[in-house]
């Protein structure tokens, strides 16, 4: 029997703003900036980036049924380099990220390609609700449902050739809205790739939302990766260029730092990082004090070794980390 | 002579007092984690933060430390000299706090993760390094171990604290994710410190003869 359950942060239709009085919010704030009843700063425009659609979507029977990190959490919490290295930093920053118009330019060894709008690779999906287990490479794990479709979906549509081994992701890098990229912290843009198999594995997500609602800008709006086998770098956000490959493409962490960062990146408690144990891992969902000071186990790719773990047979996993 | 004794006792609790500043912080947020509220400085992840955080308060305080001879030199203070005591100390607690929250927070006093850091994760191995010399710096701190040790053996202990400090600096650069901006102001601010050093100490303003330095 599937129990939902309604987070703290759900709202009821009568509290949603009506869909016209939304949609024309930018002219309603703008007016209301030009009136002086506003200040034009960048705390309101983060206000802006909160108010996010809902979003109807399938649950999906593979979710699981952990904890689910608090949506304060999940959105304030975040590794998003472009927009500062705190984990504040992006939640404080990604307001200035423009999502709307917003398209995906999809290359390389594919029958369809071109210059898609975001909406145009959105609208003929099924959206699905799975929830998900996300483990970062700093040893911290969150709980988090997703809003999304498959992205072998998503390759149906462009269909990829036969020469296509790789599939790689570049994130938007635009100085003028991304704050963090003035320092070279990373070789901008960031950058992400898969393996055809793992590309078309089901379990990987193109996610356009988050408990129930439009991704926050700080998460990767409006449309990102969601690898849950994978340490969560791998799973990139705000995605501007899909390029279909012949060859393993250049990865924005392995690039920085290729003896701790490898392309695989799979969930993997007994390759250690340099810096960190990955052994275990500090599971972040809201539970207070004590519950946030102990450690619970990695599993072998993230746990979802029963789906993942057969594209993998044969290799040293950890030799390719 | 009495008020100038009142006087330095009140800078030097103000020093104090500005240096213990983020440790007081740190204990009222976590005081607001532990009864369930939100706290902006540790965030999601309480532990992650406490250890960034007072690695963090360790590096500044270090190099705030070392900041006070060159100043003195440089403008003819020699005064400023009675506070490197202090702030050297400030170090050595928060450094300390740093590595007891990583094992002790973070680790639950975990044996086997120590050892793995110790001998596996260099980058920790040297903030582990950085520590252990501040150790014995200060043990020594005390105005009866100077005499103790004798002034010329006591100094010559004590530059120990240069090496510490590069050996900091390149934990501190390499445990950080990326090439992130703060630690390469550390090591920015060390280089120039140990550049001075190294010219000669140049001075800005002549010092004043020595029948009119004040004593401590």
């Amino acid at each position: 029997m599937l129990i939902r359950q309604r987070s703290a942060h759900h709202v009821t239709e009568n509290e949603v703003t009506p869909q016209e009085m939304y949609l024309n919010r930018r002219s309603f704030i703008a007016g209301a900036v030009a009136a002086g009843l506003l200040p034009a700063s960048p705390a309101f425009a983060a206000k802006d980036a909160a108010e996010k659609k809902r979003l109807e979507a399938v649950p999906w029977p593979g979710s699981t049924d952990e904890i689910q990190t608090p949506y304060e959490q999940a959105t304030s919490y975040n590794n998003y380099y472009e927009f500062g290295t705190d984990k504040r930093d992006p939640a404080k920053n990604a307001g200035s990220l423009i999502t709307e118009p917003w398209s995906v330019n999809i290359t390389g060894a594919v029958a369809k390609p071109g210059r898609y709008w975001v909406e145009d690779l959105i609208s003929p999906q099924t959206l699905e609700e799975r929830i998900y287990r996300l483990r970062c490479v700093e040893a911290w794990s969150m709980v988090i449902p997703w809003v999304g479709f498959p992205l072998s979906k998503l390759m149906a549509m462009v269909e990829p050739t036969s020469k296509a081994k790789y599939v790689a992701f570049k994130t938007l890098y635009d100085r003028s809205q991304m704050p963090g990229t003035r320092f070279r912290v990373l070789d901008w843009p960031y950058r992400e790739g898969l393996r055809m198999d793992e590309a078309a594995n089901p379990l990987t997500l193109m996610a356009v939302g988050m408990y129930g609602e439009e991704l926050p800008n700080q998460n990767g709006a409006p449309l990102r990766l969601v690898v849950p086998w994978k340490y969560g770098f791998k799973s990139i956000k705000s995605i501007v260029e899909i390029a279909f490959v012949e060859e393993q493409p250049k990865t924005s962490w392995n690039m920085s730092a290729p003896q701790e960062y490898g392309f695989y990146s799979n969930v993997n408690p007994a390759v250690s990082h340099p810096r960190w144990s990955q052994a275990s891992e500090r599971r972040l969902d809201g539970r207070g004090f004590f519950a946030s000071l102990k450690r619970i186990e990695t599993l072998p790719f993230n746990g979802y070794a029963d789906d993942v773990a057969s594209m993998y047979s044969g290799m040293d996993l950890s030799a390719f980390y | 002579m009495v008020r100038k004794a009142t006087s330095r006792t009140l800078w030097k609790s103000s020093v104090f007092a500005v240096m213990a500043m983020p440790a007081a912080l740190l204990l009222w947020q976590w005081a607001l984690v532990a009864q369930g509220q939100p706290s902006e400085m540790l965030g999601a992840n309480p532990v992650q933060a406490t250890v960034l955080k007072t690695g963090e308060f360790a590096m500044r305080a270090l190099l705030i430390s070392l900041t006070i001879s060159p100043l003195a030199s440089l403008f003819g203070k020699p005064q400023l000299n009675a506070y490197r005591r202090m702030l050297g100390l400030f170090a050595f607690f928060y450094a300390s706090l740093h590595g007891l929250s990583h094992i002790g927070l973070d680790h639950f006093f975990s044996a086997k993760t120590l050892l793995e850091d110790l001998l596996k994760r260099w980058p920790i191995t040297l903030g582990f390094a950085a520590w252990a010399a501040l150790v014995p710096l200060a043990v020594t701190s005390t105005s009866k171990m100077i005499r103790r040790i004798g002034a010329k053996r006591w100094k010559k202990l004590h530059q120990l604290v240069y090496a510490l400090a590069v050996v900091a600096v390149v934990h501190n650069v390499l445990i950080t994710k990326g090439w992130q901006v703060e630690p390469l102001v550390h090591a920015a601010v060390l280089a120039a410190l140990l550049i001075y050093r190294m010219a000669g100490r140049p001075r800005l303003v002549k010092l004043p003869r020595p029948a009119k330095v004040q004593q401590a």
